[in-house]
C-alpha cells in the first residue's frame, strides 16, 4: 500500500521534478509536546535554491503493539523563501497513542521523520457526505425601457439590454460567460459576454451593448443565454428594429478641364446606405449651367442612358463610417470648344437631388508669340499669349531628339532644350497643348543653324616622309577635349589602313609603314567637341618613301655662306654631287665633321660615302676665295644633286 | 678693307625640290625609265655621264622625242602618277649596255643622280630548234657507223 502511495505520489510531482530537484528534502529538526491540547510541535528545515510554493503535507505512520497505522496531513501550499527556512508545524496525533513516526514532505521530497511517542490521549477520523440541491438560474431582463420589445434603432447605434442572473448555487457554477445572438432576415451575430469576477456570489446585472453596420432595414432578436459547460441553463430574449436610413452621394469632385477636343470624363457616383445598400428606385444625372440644362454636355451611365435602376450599382465595399458602397460609373461628355464656365452635375435618386459637382470650363489657351534662342549648346523657347496648358517643345537631329513640356501658365511658357546631337542644323517644333498629351492647338517650327569651329591644319614637319606632324587650329574653339576620327584615302578611293593618326588636343601626327606606297593621300579630320558641334578639316599629304633634298636660305657671313641641307625625303642619301658657278669652294659638314670631297672628272665636288637618312641634316659652307676681290656683290649659283641609298 | 665686306649672293634651288622615286624605276638593257616628278612643273635637264638619247614620257607613257643628253626638257602638272602632279619618266636609252651609266636630272637648281647600271651581254643560248637539229644529226652519226 504504501509502494503505491509513493508512485502515485511520484507520479503527481513528475512535473515538479525540475523545480524539486533544485530543493532539498526537508529536514527534521526536533519534537515537543504534548500541549495542553495535546498537540505536538514539530520543527523541520527546508531549504530551496529559489522562493516558491510548494506542496507540503505530513507522513504518518504509527506503531502501537504490532500495528502499523498510516496517515497523512495536507498542508496545502506553503510560500518558501531561497535558501533555508525553519518550519514550526503544530501536529494533533489523531492516530492515538504510540510510536510517531512524522515526515514532512515538500513537493514530494520526503525527509527524515521526527519520532516521538504519544500516550494518553487518542483520537480518530471519520469521512462525512452532504447533499446540495441544484438550484433553478435565473436570467431575467429588466424592467428598464432599453429593453423595450421591438425598440428602434439605426444601423450603427448601440441596442443596449440589461438584465440580472441568479443562482442559488453561486454563479462559479456557470459558464464564466453569457453566449449572445442576434437573428434576422438573413442575419446572424453571435458572441459570449463575460460574466462579473465574482465567483461565489449568486446575483449579478449585466448589460449587453451591440451594434452592427451596415445593416438592413429589419426585424431583430437578441437572445441572451447563461449556460453550464455550454447547455444552457437560462434564456432571456428580446427584439428590436432597424430602421430605414437614408441613401446619399458619396462625395463628388470633377477636374477642370479644358475642351480641346470632345472629352469624355469617367465619373464614380457612388450612394451610400447604412442598410448596406439603397432600396429600389432610380438614379438620374442631369448637367445644367446656371439652372438651365447645360446645352451639349450630358452624362450618361454605363448603359448609355441618362438613368439607371439602383438595382444595377456595383457593390463598392463599405465606407469607414459602416455605409455600404454602391458604384453607378458615369461619362460626362465635353464637346471640343465648349463655351468656358462654370457647369454642374447633378444626382437625383427617384427624383429627388442627392447631390452635386461642379466642372469648371477654362478656355482655350493661344499662342501669340514664339522665339527660338540659341544659348550656347541648348535652344530657349519663350512663348506667350493666353490661357493655360502645356508648351511641347521638340529639338530633333535626324532620328535622335529632346522634348519637353513646360507649363503654359497665365499665357507664358519658357523652355529649354540641349542639342541632341552633334549635326549642325536641328529641326525645332514647339506645340501648344490644353494639356500634355492633348490635341495640338497652335504651333511653329524652324531650324537651328549652330555655329561649328573652323578648324584649319598647319604642317609642322614630315612629308613626304612620315611620320608628318600638323598644327590643328580653330580659332575661338577649345579643341582638348575634342572627340578625334582621321580617315585616309588613296588617290584612287580606296581606303588606306596603312596610315595611323593620333591628336593630343593641339597637334596631329599622322604615321605609316615604310612600305607605304608612294602618292597623294587625301584625310580627313573630324573633331566632335564636346558641346555637340563637329569641326571638320580636310587636307592632301603627298606621302612616300621617295628622294628629296632641299636646301636652306643662305647665312651669309662675309665671305661665307651656310646652307642648311635636308633630307626631306624617305629615302637616304648615300652620294652627294655639288657644282657651282661662280669661284666657290664648297665644304659639308655631316654632324659638325667636316666630309672630304673627291673632283669628278667635270669639276664638280662629289660626297661620297653619306648616309643621311630621312629626316636628317647636313651643312653646306659656301666660300668665296681668299684675296683682294672687287669691291660689291658676287653672285654665285650652287647645286646639289643626290644619289639615293635604300629607305 | 674693301675685300672684308664682300658679300655672296647665292642663287638658291627652288623650296619644292625634284622628286625621285628610285624604286618605280625600270633598267633594261638598252632601254631605262626613271620616274621624277616636279611639283610645280618647271625646266628639267637630263645629263649623262656616257652617249645616251633621252625623252620624256608620262608615267607609264609613250615617250615623246629622244634627244641626245645632254637635253633639256618643259615639265608640267598635267601628267600625274599616283595623284601625284609633275611626275613624269625620263626614258634613257644607249647603245652600249655593258657601260654603266649615270644620269643626272635637275630643275636647275637641284636634283638627282640615276644610275643605270652596265648588264652583261646576254650568252648564246640554243634554241629548241637548234637542240632537235644535234640530236638528229648526232643519230645520222650513230647509224653510219653501224
Amino acid at each position: 500500500m504504501r509502494a503505491i502511495v509513493l508512485l502515485l505520489t511520484l507520479l503527481t510531482l513528475t512535473p515538479l521534478l525540475p523545480l524539486a530537484a533544485a530543493s532539498a528534502a526537508p529536514t527534521p529538526v526536533d519534537a515537543a509536546g504534548p500541549d495542553a491540547e495535546g498537540a505536538w510541535a514539530l520543527r523541520y528545515d527546508a531549504a530551496r535554491d529559489a522562493p516558491g510554493r510548494a506542496a507540503a503535507s505530513l507522513d504518518v505512520e504509527v506503531r502501537d503493539g504490532g500495528s502499523t497505522l498510516r496517515a497523512s496531513r495536507d498542508l496545502g501550499a506553503l510560500d518558501l523563501p531561497a535558501g533555508a527556512t525553519r518550519l514550526n508545524l503544530t501536529f494533533l496525533p489523531a492516530e492515538g497513542p504510540g510510536d510517531y513516526a512524522v515526515s514532512l514532505v515538500l513537493d514530494g521530497l520526503e525527509g527524515e521523520p521526527l519520532a516521538f511517542h504519544v500516550e494518553g490521549s487518542h483520537g480518530a477520523s471519520a469521512q462525512v457526505g452532504f447533499s446540495v440541491p441544484d438550484e433553478p438560474t435565473w436570467l431575467n431582463l429588466t424592467s428598464d425601457s432599453v429593453n423595450a420589445e421591438g425598440k428602434q434603432k439605426s444601423p450603427g447605434d448601440d441596442v443596449i439590454t440589461r438584465l440580472t442572473l441568479h443562482d442559488g448555487n453561486g454563479l462559479a457554477d456557470l459558464d464564466p460567460a453569457l453566449r449572445w445572438r442576434v437573428d434576422g432576415p438573413g442575419y446572424h451575430d453571435e458572441g459570449a459576454l463575460p460574466l462579473p469576477s465574482a465567483p461565489s456570489a449568486t446575483d449579478a446585472s449585466v448589460e449587453h451593448r451591440w451594434h452592427a453596420s451596415p445593416l438592413a432595414n429589419a426585424t431583430y432578436r437578441l437572445t441572451l443565454s447563461a449556460t453550464r459547460q455550454g447547455a444552457a441553463l437560462a434564456n432571456a430574449t428580446r427584439t428590436f428594429v432597424i430602421k430605414d436610413a437614408p441613401t446619399t452621394l458619396a462625395p463628388l469632385s470633377l477636374p477642370n478641364v479644358t475642351p480641346d477636343a470632345d472629352l469624355a470624363l469617367p465619373v464614380d457616383v457612388v450612394l451610400a446606405d447604412r442598410n448596406g445598400a439603397p432600396g429600389a428606385g432610380t438614379l438620374e444625372a442631369r448637367v445644367y449651367r446656371g439652372s438651365q440644362r447645360a446645352d451639349g454636355l450630358n452624362a450618361t451611365f454605363a448603359d448609355g442612358n441618362a438613368t439607371v435602376d439602383l438595382a444595377l450599382g456595383r457593390p463598392r465595399g463599405v465606407s469607414a463610417e459602416g455605409a455600404g458602397l454602391t458604384a453607378f460609373p458615369l461619362t460626362l461628355r465635353v464637346p471640343a470648344g465648349a463655351a468656358p464656365g462654370q457647369a454642374r452635375l447633378s444626382i437625383l435618386l427617384n427624383g429627388a437631388l442627392l447631390g452635386s459637382a461642379t466642372l469648371n470650363l477654362s478656355a482655350l489657351p493661344t499662342l501669340a508669340n514664339l522665339t527660338a534662342t540659341p544659348e550656347g549648346d541648348s535652344l530657349r523657347f519663350d512663348a506667350s499669349g493666353s490661357g493655360e496648358g502645356v508648351l511641347h517643345v521638340e529639338l530633333r537631329d535626324g532620328g535622335l531628339a529632346n522634348a519637353a513640356d513646360a507649363p503654359f501658365a497665365n499665357g507664358s511658357a519658357q523652355a529649354r532644350l540641349d542639342a541632341p546631337g552633334p549635326a549642325r542644323a536641328l529641326r525645332w517644333n514647339a506645340t501648344l497643348l490644353a494639356r500634355p498629351g492633348g490635341a495640338p492647338l497652335a504651333w511653329r517650327e524652324g531650324v537651328w543653324t549652330r555655329a561649328a569651329p573652323e578648324v584649319s591644319l598647319r604642317l609642322l614637319r614630315g612629308l613626304p616622309r612620315l611620320p608628318a606632324a600638323w598644327s590643328v587650329e580653330a580659332p575661338g574653339w577649345d579643341l582638348s577635349g575634342a572627340a578625334f576620327n582621321a580617315t585616309f584615302t588613296r588617290w584612287d578611293g580606296a581606303p588606306e589602313p596603312n596610315l595611323t593618326a593620333r591628336f593630343d588636343g593641339s597637334t596631329l601626327e599622322v604615321a605609316g609603314p615604310p612600305t607605304l606606297e608612294p602618292g597623294r593621300y587625301a584625310m580627313i579630320v573630324r573633331l566632335a567637341l564636346p558641346n555637340g558641334t563637329v569641326g571638320v578639316a580636310n587636307a592632301t599629304l603627298d606621302a612616300g618613301p621617295w628622294m628629296r633634298v632641299h636646301l636652306g636660305a643662305p647665312v651669309v657671313a662675309g665671305r661665307v655662306a651656310r646652307l642648311d641641307l635636308a633630307n626631306d625625303g624617305g629615302l637616304a642619301v648615300r652620294r652627294l654631287v655639288v657644282e657651282t658657278e661662280g669661284n666657290l669652294t664648297v665644304a659639308l659638314f655631316v654632324n659638325g665633321s667636316a666630309v672630304a670631297p673627291r673632283a669628278s672628272p667635270s669639276g664638280r665636288l662629289v660626297f661620297d660615302g653619306l648616309s643621311l637618312a630621312p629626316g636628317d641634316a647636313a651643312a653646306l659652307d659656301v666660300r668665296l676665295p681668299e684675296g683682294p676681290l672687287p669691291a660689291g656683290f658676287h653672285a654665285g649659283v650652287v647645286r646639289v644633286l643626290a644619289l639615293p641609298g635604300g629607305s | 678693307m674693301r675685300g672684308a665686306w664682300l658679300a655672296l649672293l647665292l642663287a638658291l634651288p627652288a623650296a619644292a625640290a625634284l622628286d625621285a622615286f628610285p624604286a618605280e624605276s625600270r633598267l633594261g638593257a638598252t632601254e631605262a625609265r626613271f620616274l621624277v616628278r616636279l611639283p610645280d612643273g618647271g625646266a628639267l635637264r637630263v645629263r649623262a655621264d656616257a652617249p645616251v638619247d633621252v625623252a620624256l614620257a608620262p608615267p607609264g607613257g609613250e615617250p615623246e622625242a629622244f634627244a641626245p643628253a645632254p637635253a633639256s626638257f618643259t615639265v608640267g602638272t598635267a601628267t600625274a602618277w599616283h595623284g601625284l602632279p609633275g611626275a613624269v619618266e625620263i626614258v634613257a636609252r644607249r647603245a652600249d649596255a655593258t657601260r654603266p651609266v649615270t644620269l643626272e636630272a635637275d630643275d636647275g637648281a637641284g636634283g638627282v643622280e640615276l644610275e643605270w647600271p652596265a648588264q652583261a651581254p646576254a650568252r648564246w643560248a640554243p634554241a629548241p630548234g637548234a637542240l632537235a637539229l644535234v640530236g638528229l644529226a648526232g643519230a645520222a652519226l650513230a647509224l653510219r657507223r653501224m
